[in-house]
């Protein structure tokens, strides 16, 4: 994604915590950029070699539950895994079904200049929005 | 700059404000908000108090949604909320005429059908049988229908008693027939007077067997089909004929069973449908318009007579109307649904339909119509009323007494007559039903480029309470859930406050009466009680009064009393009413019965998010000239030996049968471990340990978050902290707690880490149904709640009080991590050192505590959402050492300014469910923190402030620094003034450790 012209995210401010806008042409572009979004939050991506591979499958009953569960997924496993992130491929995406690879690296503290955590995904401002030809969605973390 | 909040605030004092429960429609108990004038400049910036208006709206809610000093913006809850809940709030309820469950009752006994029409149970014993009744579905609390599958007539075996709700509805049943209650089915034997029970309030109108006459014939639809130009000869008349007689609608007579649906249909389609024929003669397709759940009931109907209808089509439509006012453009979405065919349309225009621009053309009320039976020409009236009759509602300012209900009808030029004559024969109609009404008015409303006119004609129905029982309850709404059910609302208000002014009515005579026996005044008000004021025995006494008595100011408004009495999510139509009487009779030969199924019900409410995080302070022997040489050794030690930030798991290990054990038994377990001091738990409020915790309640995905968390600090906001007393306030306290200026305390901030996190979002996963599956009447998506006794409700509670017991826990191996690395770097022995628990409060939590409501003992859910708990002096709770001086509470501030220990006092018992703030509350979000501190250094800053800081994180301290935080200071001052605790010492940060 680097080198594109069109921005991937923004932060959204919040008093409390803070949200991600992510944009895309595609569905896939949008779940990508989210999640680095997120990821760049916890750690300088640029730092991560991606070795670890985590193969994911999720359902939901929405468009807007789906990006919910995504974002809960990677927060779950990058807590359990202790990895961060930074590939994202998807091998299926609709708008209740997502099958995604995951490529990152165990946490290094010296390596990875990591930041914060994030405590959790909130159902507030949840927004899954096609704007022109292309795709908007935000969230708002729990920090 | 961001628009402050509007909302409305009334100053109590200088240091509490009033958010009146009027604000918003569905408040149930006012706002209370802590603060003064500078903090509430703040507070007004973020939506922290439209969150304590929407707190409001909790069901069993008591007293007042709090606000304290240092509220916040939160998700659904603000942060600094504090709330009380009652689990058995509303007690029982009634059910009266409600026809889903009719055990064991009197003979006499209404039984209400679905088509609106009521029977006696006891003549129903030869007629049951594919008998279709009105319903409840609980579980989408909604009314449906069904058809009974036995029907008992008995001896009864029970006493049998009489029932009589407030409202004037009476039922005779036996001892053990359920009611529906808000705790769920209630056998009448446990039924006491003032009880709740749901009840159906409309009445409907006495069945009456349809005659065999026909309505529809062959030849009507030959000679349809002739008017129509369509050819008669050929294959579609022959095609419609043979569909019409297939589905046995030819001939169509009074008592044919399609009848009832039809005349629903009709009454709608006349009002919110159109019929046409593509291009005049080729196939006919109607279209109806609504709102989607009410066309769903249309379109079941349809089908049950044999009819396809489409699928509900959603469609955006952009309006542009030009008003005398402005051009206004704004956008709606439609939903419709057609049925295309010709059997349909042309059994419909038979019928009476208008095919066709209905303002340019002739039509009325089809002269059938007037022939039927009660109960036929009321399924016209309210279907036609659930498209077109305006709904039951009460004037903005006045909001006891309703606007005279209206119907309005457009017609073009020479149509208007008809018009009128249409609107006369509703009226005749609803004469019948003894509903008055008043002159139809005609009004021009505009002139097209033709010239032709358009008229607006309008029916005004009679605002008399009489007038208008019977249009609610006798004929009420069709294919409108929403009317219907303020219809039923309406109806019970309507005999309530007639049931009030009546009381007031005899008060007037019997006050007179008593005056006239020489009775001194103030005896009046004596013997007649206190249920009028002053002034209204001196109206009634001296100055003659010119108009009945009304009811009172403290009556409720209509718009209170729906959101107390609806049951459900408002589609039910189901209302609660109190038990007024229960007496017994002589019981009756026999009693007869159907079946129903039944849930349970009752609130409580807990929609937060929580990671359960608390504080806790130990107190060193150290002083500020004894730590200083070591300030900057001291913060490292810490920093190396407690495992602080993203990824770092901790270094001690648990396994996982030990981390089961760790949410039951919460931070005494690991002081059994070797983690602490006996004592430790005596000083952490609950003992460290929440009983009721279940850590079956803990899903699989929590525990694998949370593993080797415990002893870790987590980021975000949580800290330890080493600090120096800097003031206090009150210098017997501060020596009871052995504290001196100068001397070193240790604050530390953390929770329930990423098992709490895991734990918050699998249960707002699992309550999300939960409002609307309890009817749950709330203003935010996000505050989700479940009532405490669903089985919702429970297992978050259980696996909550789990994620509580964690964070105990995890604060007492922190407090174990931090005495190592004191003895480590002063090389001095622990006890020697002091390093003695404080104490250890949580401040997001919800428990079960008693209060004193009015006079009486409540155990309630107290949900305190960034708020401390603060018990007085003499609160059996405290452990006996504190007892004397009241509960310690704990508030940290920001990490440049300053921290305070505080103890409960008396005025958190009565005006705050035990509790106090527990911070000073973000006023910049994490973003804007960043953006300012670009280019700073702000660990520089703070050392420069005698402030020795560390992080992990490279963004934490920025997003942290003291600027992104209210002062401290004030917030506590605010709570001290107020009454709800009072400051003891305050603490100023030197090193801080953070995620």
């Amino acid at each position: 994604m680097t080198g594109s012209i069109v921005k991937a995210y923004e932060l959204i401010d919040h008093t409390a915590d803070m949200g991600i806008r992510a944009f895309g042409k595609t569905l896939q572009e949008l779940f990508r950029n989210a999640a680095i979004g997120m990821f760049e939050q916890m750690a300088d991506l640029e730092t991560i070699t991606s070795k670890k591979i985590k193969n994911i499958v999720l359902d939901a009953v929405g468009l807007e539950e789906l990006y919910l569960a995504w974002h809960q997924e990677l927060l779950f496993r990058s807590a359990v895994d202790r990895t961060i992130y930074n590939e994202f491929s998807f091998n299926a995406l609709s708008e209740k079904h997502l099958e995604a690879s995951l490529r990152g690296e165990p946490m290094n503290f010296e390596k990875h200049n990591l930041k914060k955590e994030i405590k959790a995904v909130t159902y507030h401002g949840l927004k899954v929005q096609k704007k022109g030809d292309g795709w908007v969605g935000e969230v708002i973390f729990d920090i | 700059m961001k628009e402050p909040w509007q909302g409305p605030l009334e100053k109590i004092d200088d240091y509490r404000w009033r958010i009146p429960k009027s604000y918003k429609r569905g408040m149930r108990v006012d706002g209370l908000v802590y603060a003064d004038e500078r903090l509430l400049k703040d507070i007004k910036l973020d939506n922290a108090l439209e969150q304590v208006a929407n707190v409001a709206f909790l069901p069993g809610i008591q007293k007042y949604s709090i606000g304290m000093p240092d509220i916040h913006w939160g998700y659904g809850f603000c942060v600094g909320g504090v709330c009380a809940t009652d689990p058995e709030e509303g007690g029982v309820i009634s059910p009266g005429g409600v026809g889903y469950d009719i055990n064991c009752l009197d003979s006499m006994s209404y039984v209400m059908n679905h088509h609106g029409f009521f029977q006696k149970i006891g003549e129903m014993e030869k007629s049951w049988e594919g008998a279709e009744l009105k319903c409840q579905d609980f579980e989408r609390a909604r009314e449906t229908s069904a058809t009974p599958i036995r029907y008992l007539k008995l001896r009864p075996s029970k006493p049998v008693y009489r029932l009589k709700t407030q409202g004037g509805n009476e039922i005779v049943a036996t001892a053990d027939h359920p009611f529906w209650t808000p705790d769920g089915m209630v056998s009448l034997e446990k039924l006491g007077i003032n009880d709740q029970v749901a009840l159906y309030p409309f009445m409907g109108v006495p069945y009456e067997s349809p005659s065999d006459d026909v309505i529809v014939s062959e030849p009507d639809i030959r000679k349809l089909f002739e008017k129509l130009g369509k050819e008669t000869g050929g294959h579609a008349l022959t095609q419609t004929l043979r569909h019409l007689h297939k589905l046995g609608l030819l001939p169509l007579r009074y008592n044919s069973q399609q009848v009832p649906s039809l005349l629903k249909i009709l009454g709608y389609q006349i009002g919110d449908g159109t019929l046409h024929f593509v291009n005049k003669t080729g196939k006919g397709i109607s279209w109806f318009y609504g709102k989607a759940d009410d066309l769903e009931q249309i379109r079941s109907d349809i089908q049950r007579i044999g009819f396809t209808p489409s699928r509900v089509y959603r469609r955006e439509r952009f309006h542009q109307i030009k008003t005398s006012y402005d051009d206004c453009e704004f956008s709606t979405e439609e939903t419709s649904f057609k049925v295309c065919g010709s059997g349909f349309a042309v059994l419909l225009m038979a019928l009476g339909a208008p095919a066709g621009n209905k303002t340019t053309q002739n039509y009325d009320v089809p002269s059938w119509i007037f022939k039927a039976p009660l109960w036929q020409q009321r399924l016209f009236l309210a279907a036609f009323f659930g498209a077109e009759l305006s709904k039951p509602k009460t004037f903005e300012k006045h909001n006891h007494n309703f606007y005279m209900p209206m119907l309005s009808m457009n017609k073009k030029g020479d149509f208007v007559k008809n018009g009128r004559d249409f609107l006369s024969s509703i009226s005749y109609l609803l004469a019948e039903f003894g509903v008055k009404t008043h002159t139809i008015g005609i009004r021009e409303e505009y002139k097209n480029k033709k010239g032709v006119v358009s008229y607006r004609l309008r029916l005004v129905l009679s605002g008399e309470t009489e007038s208008l029982l019977n249009l609610w309850g006798k004929i009420g709404f069709e294919y409108n859930q929403m009317r219907r059910t303020l219809a039923n609302a309406a109806v019970q208000y309507l005999k309530l406050k007639e049931k009030c002014a009546g009381m007031r009515k005899e008060f007037v005579v019997n006050s007179l009466r008593l005056q006239q026996a020489g009775v001194p005044r103030a005896d009046i008000f004596d013997q007649l009680g206190a249920s009028v004021n002053q002034r209204f025995i001196e109206r009634s006494l001296y100055e003659g009064r010119k108009t009945e008595p009304r009811v009172g100011q403290d009556f409720p408004t209509f718009d209170e009393y729906l959101i107390e009495v609806v049951v459900g999510s408002g589609t039910s139509g189901m209302i609660w009413d109190r038990i007024a009487s229960i007496k017994p009779v002589d019981p009756p030969e026999y009693v007869y019965d159907f079946t129903v199924d039944h849930p349970d019900h009752n609130f409580i409410a807990n929609g937060f998010v929580v990671s359960n995080c608390g504080v806790r302070l130990l107190r060193t022997r150290l002083t500020k000239e004894e730590i200083l040489p070591k300030q900057k050794e001291i913060v490292a030690q810490l920093f190396r030996d407690v495992p602080c930030g993203l990824g770092r798991g901790g270094e001690i290990k648990f396994s996982q049968q030990e981390e089961r054990k760790i949410l039951v038994e919460g931070s005494p377990y690991v002081v059994k471990k070797g983690f602490g001091r006996p004592q430790d738990p005596n000083h952490t409020e609950a003992g460290g340990c929440l009983e009721g915790a279940d850590p079956g309640a803990v899903s699989d995905r929590a525990y694998e978050r949370g593993k080797g968390q415990v002893g870790t600090l987590g980021s975000g906001n949580h800290f330890i902290e080493v600090q120096v007393v800097d003031e206090s306030y009150d210098p017997s306290l501060s020596q009871f707690f052995g504290l001196e200026r100068d001397q070193v305390t240790i604050m530390i901030h953390s929770g329930s880490r990423g098992l709490g996190y895991q734990v918050c979002e699998d249960y707002l996963r699992q309550l999300a149904g939960c409002p609307d599956k309890y009817g749950i009447l709330l203003p935010d998506r996000q505050l989700l709640c479940a009532p405490v006794k669903s089985p919702e409700g429970k297992a978050y509670l259980s696996a909550m009080r789990a994620a509580a017991n964690y964070a105990w826990a995890n604060r007492q191996v922190l407090t174990y991590l931090v005495r190592q690395a004191f003895v480590r770097v002063f090389r001095r022995g622990e006890n020697d050192l002091g390093l003695d628990l404080i104490y250890d409060v949580a401040h997001n939590i919800a428990k079960m505590e008693t209060y004193e409501i009015d006079g009486h003992k409540k155990t309630l859910c107290v949900h305190r959402k960034g708020a401390t708990r603060a018990f007085p002096p003499g609160h059996p709770e405290l452990p006996a050492d504190y007892r004397q001086v009241g509960q310690p509470v704990l508030i940290p501030g920001d990490m440049g300014r300053n921290s305070y220990l505080l103890v409960g006092r008396q005025g958190s018992m009565e005006e705050t469910f035990g509790s106090s703030c527990h911070g000073a509350g973000r006023v910049m979000s994490r973003a804007q923190a960043i953006r300012i501190s670009k280019g700073r250094l702000i660990h520089k800053e703070l050392e420069e402030k005698g402030i020795i800081a560390m992080a992990r994180g490279r963004t934490g301290l920025a997003e942290e620094q003291p600027e992104a935080y209210k002062d401290v200071n004030d917030v506590v001052r605010v709570v001290d003034k107020a009454g709800i605790s009072k400051r003891v010492v305050r603490m100023k940060p030197i090193g801080v450790i953070k995620g």
